[in-house]
């Protein structure tokens, strides 16, 4: 049951914030926009009228800024919202999205991209691929351990651990190996993460890996309530706590690898997202789920634009979403009342 | 409804743990399990709750067999009260006892006003209607056993299985759990509950069982099962067992452990 105020800040949250923030971020930059020219080019647009004094503006927003503004939308939703799913599932606050192994491998599948020089699309493919089977591999590695030892969401982790430290090690080794004069500053800049080339084309592409697997977590997430009391109690209840959490991997995976893909490793949005979302708006995972999306959009939205317009070089997002969200977090925790 | 336990073979994997229990329970009982630490009973639990496949035997309820029901329909038959444990969310306590109607919402539904209507009522018949905006996680451990007891009746099923209801709660709470159990009783729920005190299966038990390493010993009336000789062969202590006459003229039995003289 909602109350009236959850009500009005789920309004605010949903409606008010993220079309604010998507507004300010197509004005804000190093090339400041007014809103009244802003204005003045929707008209132009919408009327097909010809563009004159407005090129400018127009190419600063749809070429460079709108691409970068969807793709932070896009993508600081996904990982909220995987974040928040795995930490549900593996009911515990400290997980992150990467706990399965699908960071490191997105990473080193870009390292190897990189590496065989395959070109942006190229390297995309193979970070994105190289993600969902370091997941396939911890998923397969785990089930066969718990056949023998029990356990399921521990051996999970386990493994996980193992995957993504294998990983990592790999993305150290094509480092070593790379060429350092153009491969491994590529490389090492990939792995900060950022939303600099992105292009129109590449947030379609991704958009359909990530409403894929956004559509099932949004529509399922009531159990997500279920499997936060833990296995049995889980499945006294009534669920099949192994075919639903592999739907929720699935579907975690395939949209954090999607995300990951582009952007390159953004860590720390996935795990502290959903803790200000539940200190917002509590743990019912009915309202979590959508909430999460919409503050962690809102969330990535704000760091980008922050890291294009803070100084005269681009700062990569994967530090300034750390160094933005630590302080605040701790705020939060700060001023949290008895969550 | 009666539920029927045949030669029923528990364990993990290929190692069995206890084997050959047999047993039955009907609606308005309440089987104790009494036992000494390590002896199974836990493994026995989990088995009856479907967490883990028998090795052998089988369990019935009206002759359908119940470890090849679906997870879904199992819960509308059996629900488990486990002992009360911290969640690492804080949920509040309505949103834990709603979440008991998970096995009658649809695949992809949410809790309906109606729901939370049913989960109300049954927190206000349990007498915790005062915590339903209170934090699951900031409510004592007899409240949470309470809230917990909630939740697995509006599940509506016919069996509830409770393990050690009464451990880690202070004197008032147990008894008031015991309360509790015998007003299910009378509601015609047939209830399977372990303990770890004797006592409550005199004061709520309509049979009791008792387990020792490796296999499972007795079964019957609590009055006629459990004596001196039996506590002093199952827990290897000395209790005497008295007879008292409670605050209704009913007799009652009661251990009272025999410390050794210093």
């Amino acid at each position: 049951m909602i109350s009236i105020v959850k009500k009005y800040k789920l309004i605010l949250i949903f409606v008010f914030i993220p079309i604010l923030i998507f507004i300010f971020s197509l004005t804000f930059g190093r090339y400041f926009i007014k809103i009244s020219d802003l204005i003045n080019l929707m008209a132009i647009r919408l009327n097909n009228k010809p563009l004159g004094d407005y090129e400018v503006i127009n190419t600063v927003i749809f070429n460079m800024r709108l691409p970068r503004i969807i793709a932070a939308l896009l993508i600081g939703g996904a990982l909220s919202v995987s974040g928040t799913v795995y930490q549900s599932i593996f009911k515990n606050p400290m997980v992150s999205p990467g706990i399965l192994g699908v960071s490191n491998g997105a990473g080193f599948g870009a390292a190897v991209g990189i590496l065989l020089s395959f070109g942006s699309i190229g390297v995309q493919f193979t970070s994105f691929i190289f993600g969902i089977c370091a997941v396939m591999i911890t998923y397969l590695l785990s089930s066969a351990l718990s056949k023998k030892i029990g356990d399921s969401i521990l051996m999970l982790i386990l493994s996980g651990m193992v995957i993504g430290t294998i990983f990592s090690s790999l993305i150290s080794l094509t480092k070593y190996v790379a060429d350092p004069d153009d491969a491994l500053p590529a490389i090492t800049f990939w792995l900060m993460g950022s939303l600099t080339s992105i292009t129109m084309k590449d947030n379609l592409i991704i958009s359909i890996p990530i409403i894929l697997g956004t559509l099932p977590l949004v529509m399922f997430r009531n159990k997500l309530n279920i499997l936060a009391f833990g296995d049995e109690e889980a499945q006294a209840l009534g669920e099949n706590t192994e075919r639903v959490r592999l739907l929720f991997i699935i579907c975690s995976t395939l949209i954090t690898s999607a995300a990951i893909s582009v952007s390159g490793i953004i860590g720390w949005v996935g795990l502290i997202i959903p803790h200000i979302t539940r200190i917002i708006i509590g743990p019912n995972n009915n309202l979590l789920i959508p909430t999460s999306i919409a503050i962690g959009a809102s969330y990535l939205m704000i760091v980008d634009d922050v890291a294009r317009t803070i100084c005269s070089i681009e700062i990569p997002l994967g530090i300034l979403t750390s160094l933005i969200g630590a302080p605040f977090f701790l705020y939060l925790l700060f001023h949290k009342k008895g969550v | 409804m009666r539920l029927i336990i045949e030669k029923l073979m528990c364990g993990y994997g290929k190692k069995k743990i206890i084997e050959n229990i047999s047993f039955s329970i009907t609606n308005g009982e309440c089987i104790c399990l009494l036992g000494p630490n390590g002896v199974g009973k836990t493994t026995f639990f989990k088995t009856v709750l479907g967490f883990i496949k028998p090795l052998n035997g089988s369990i019935t309820l009206d002759n359908k067999d119940i470890t090849k029901l679906s997870r879904k329909n199992f819960a509308k038959v059996i629900a488990y009260v486990p002992q009360a444990h911290s969640i690492p969310f804080a949920f509040s306590t309505i949103d834990v006892v709603v979440s008991g109607r998970n096995a009658h919402l649809g695949i992809t539904s949410k809790p309906t006003p109606k729901d939370y209507k049913i989960a109300l009522e049954c927190m206000e018949e349990l007498g915790i209607g005062y915590l339903k905006d209170k934090l699951y996680t900031q409510i004592s451990g007899g409240e949470q056993q309470m809230v917990l007891i909630a939740r697995a009746l509006v599940q509506e099923p016919k069996i509830l299985v409770l393990d050690e209801p009464t451990s880690n709660l202070d004197f008032g709470n147990q008894i008031r759990i015991l309360n509790q159990i015998n007003m299910l009783k009378k509601k015609n729920i047939a209830i399977i509950m372990t303990t770890h005190a004797p006592d409550h299966a005199f004061l709520c038990g309509t049979k009791v069982v008792i387990f020792q390493k490796g296999r499972f010993v007795n079964i019957g009336e609590p009055e006629k099962i459990i004596t001196e000789s039996l506590l002093k062969e199952v827990y290897g202590v000395d209790v005497k067992v008295h007879n008292l006459l409670t605050n209704i003229n009913e007799s009652k039995k009661i251990c009272v452990p025999c410390l050794e003289a210093l």
